[in-house]
């Protein structure tokens, strides 16, 4: 048997499909996509809030907080947070303006490819630069700040506080790659796997 | 928010093409599922694209295989089109005929394919032309005759193979 033939069997395997009316297609249509694109799009909004959330909330700490150093940290933390806000718009924005499922499949996959992985280098950069810059932040802030109390940081304990420190940094850059792999590393696998079916 | 009427209407009348997509892309009833809805909500979204520059069946095409192609799931709950005899003839008895028999390799052989080459078949055995299966696709006539030329010759190597055995 060739393709040829196979045609009549695959229309006849068809015509046992269950044919939808237009009621069922219209609540279809009202349930939400379960595609990568749309679910990007879901996390970048709750990203993009709770990056809102946060950033007022460490505004309202650099005001009612009188200790200089913890007040520059949250005067940093302020202004990352708005250029994270800034970042997460701008990705958002040019995710929602892609429509990428009129292309050609084949500049489809390319398009939905740079996109994902744009995602995850964003996501991956903000997460791998965030935790040991505020550490090391903090460390740098304690160091000058007599005023601060003496409760955590002491002569003794503040080099193994250090050592915590970076281990937790690189835990956290380790976690957040392997946590963006299984999100979507396979995914972009496969995209990459078709897209080369091409060649 | 609420579908247009058009869009649903054309919809309806076009929905063969996407189960033949999500027929061959999906093995599992509930697979195919999901992915009918997922492609009706996609076709939805891009609907405001359609220009009328184009049949509709053709762009709907055009949507469903670019969203099957990119469909996950769930990573690991992404399942190729594999049949088995048993699932071909689930609904007979007796022992199956050739004929039949023929249709279930030719089945299980299109599942072995890549996303994209099943793709080609789909559309090859729709009946689109080489240049009209190019423009959905994105590559030259050219390049589609070669690729199905090569499936073609995979399909019969693979054919010979199975009946020697």
């Amino acid at each position: 048997m060739d393709l040829d033939n196979l045609k009549i069997q695959f229309n006849k395997e068809l015509s046992s499909a269950k044919t939808k009316n237009e009621q069922m297609l219209v609540d279809i249509l009202q349930r939400d996509s379960i595609s990568v694109i749309d679910k990007i799009k879901r996390s970048l909004k709750w990203e993009t809030m709770l990056a809102i959330f946060l950033t007022i909330c460490a505004g309202i700490a650099a005001v009612l907080i009188s200790y200089p150093s913890i007040k520059i940290y949250c005067d940093v933390f302020v202004m990352i947070g708005l250029a994270f806000i800034v970042v997460l718009y701008n990705l958002s924005k040019k995710i929602s303006r892609s429509k990428t499922n009129t292309l050609p499949v084949k500049q489809n996959i390319q398009e939905t490819l740079q996109l994902i992985k744009n995602y995850v280098r964003i996501s991956y950069s903000i997460n791998a630069a965030l935790v040991p810059t505020f550490l090391i932040f903090a460390f740098y802030l304690r160091v000058y700040d007599d005023s601060l109390p003496t409760l955590l940081f002491t002569a003794t304990n503040s080099f193994w506080l250090i050592i915590y420190a970076i281990a937790l940094a690189v835990l956290g850059i380790f976690l957040s790659k392997k946590y963006m792999d299984s999100l979507y590393g396979k995914h972009i696998r496969k995209l990459e796997e078709n897209l080369s079916n091409f060649e | 928010m609420q579908p247009d009427k058009v869009f649903v209407e054309l919809l309806a009348k076009h929905q063969n093409i996407i189960h033949k997509v999500c027929f061959m892309y999906m093995q599992h009833a509930n697979d195919r599922e999901d992915l009918f809805q997922e492609i009706s909500l996609q076709a939805w979204k891009s609907f405001s694209n359609f220009k009328n520059q184009s049949q509709f069946s053709t762009w709907l095409y055009r949507v469903a295989l670019n969203t099957a192609i990119t469909f996950f799931k769930k990573e690991n709950r992404k399942r190729q089109l594999i049949i088995t005899n048993d699932e071909v003839f689930s609904d007979q008895s007796e022992e199956p005929n050739l004929a039949e028999e023929q249709t279930a390799f030719m089945y299980k052989a299109i599942s072995n394919l890549g996303d994209v080459d099943k793709a080609l078949v789909m559309l090859y055995i729709d009946d689109y032309s080489y240049n009209e299966i190019a423009e959905i696709l994105g590559i030259s006539a050219n390049h589609v005759a070669v690729k199905m030329n090569r499936i073609k010759s995979r399909l019969k190597e693979e054919g010979l193979k199975y009946y020697q055995m």
